[in-house]
């Protein structure tokens, strides 16, 4: 691992995120103005991300649950620390698609502001779009 | 029991709903799950069931819903319990609640239980969870 990893190590909460269209290149709070989240990177090497809409409801019928799953991100995997790369094996996924690849975020810290940007692909929540997050979160 | 024993990262083993005599793998005998507890105070778990399908159909999204679990929020311990205060979850309905769990550390393993209380899998009973996780290597 890098240098850069341990700067990294620790609890990052969601700040903002957008999403841009990659064809299109317009982007948009898809997640709304408030979406909640956090990374944890372990010193053991292992990231876990929660990330959730703002305006989410408890689900009691599966249209809900449908909606709830539709509106967020949960996974999980060994990462390593490439140049201003984190690569994370997924080994654990709310979307199972997700499950053994590889996803690759290019970062920046900047005090205690962490920039992420993913790297393009489809999201089968956006109707299989390819779209390039861009979050920003900031140390717990 | 302290915190410190407890930091780490954590590999789940079974994921058991335990009624009475009876114990019932609720995600299948083959779940998946990862725990971290962080030096800081934050626990943050992602458990899904065996033998997932995705799918984006509406019934598909639920199901895929329902066999998993994703939550986060600060812990503190309380002698032999660890007590966490959801602050993101999957599942909305979570957020803000505070997840009360029995532990038992036992070399690499740790055996963890919630409270008994009403079964929403068997109405009319009492169940309560038994989740065993194992230091990750």
């Amino acid at each position: 691992m890098g240098s850069g990893s341990e700067a990294l190590v620790g609890t990052w909460r969601l700040v903002s995120c957008f999403m841009e269209d990659v064809e299109t290149k317009e982007r948009k709070p898809v997640w709304g103005e408030h979406p909640n989240g956090f990374i944890v990177l372990s010193a053991g090497g292992r990231w876990i991300v929660i990330q959730t809409a703002e305006g989410r409801k408890a689900p009691q019928t599966d249209e809900d649950r449908a909606a709830a799953f539709k509106s967020m991100l949960a996974y999980s995997g060994k990462y390593r620390i490439e140049g201003n790369k984190i690569v994370i094996n997924v080994d654990i996924a709310g979307d199972e698609t997700w499950n053994g690849t590889e996803q690759v975020r290019y970062y920046r810290i900047d005090g205690d502001r962490l920039h992420i940007e993913a790297a393009p692909q489809p999201y089968a929540n956006f109707g299989g779009k390819v779209m390039r997050g861009i979050l920003i979160w900031m140390r717990e | 029991m302290s915190a410190e024993q407890l930091i780490g990262n954590w590999k789940l083993v079974s994921w058991q709903v335990v009624t009475g005599d009876e114990t019932k793998d609720l995600f299948g005998t083959k779940p998946k799950g990862y725990m971290i507890l962080t030096r800081e105070g934050r626990a943050m778990t992602v458990t899904t069931a065996e033998a997932r399908t995705p799918g984006e159909s509406e019934p598909e999204r639920s199901a895929l819903h329902r066999s998993m679990l994703a939550y986060t929020g600060k812990y503190r311990i309380e002698g032999n319990e660890f007590i966490t205060t959801v602050d993101a979850s999957w599942n909305e309905g979570w957020n803000g609640s505070e997840q009360r769990r029995h532990f038992r550390l036992d070399g690499d393993k740790l055996f963890v239980e919630s409270a008994p209380a009403p079964s929403i899998v068997s109405p009319g009973k009492v169940d309560f969870r038994r989740i065993v996780w194992e230091r990750e290597k």
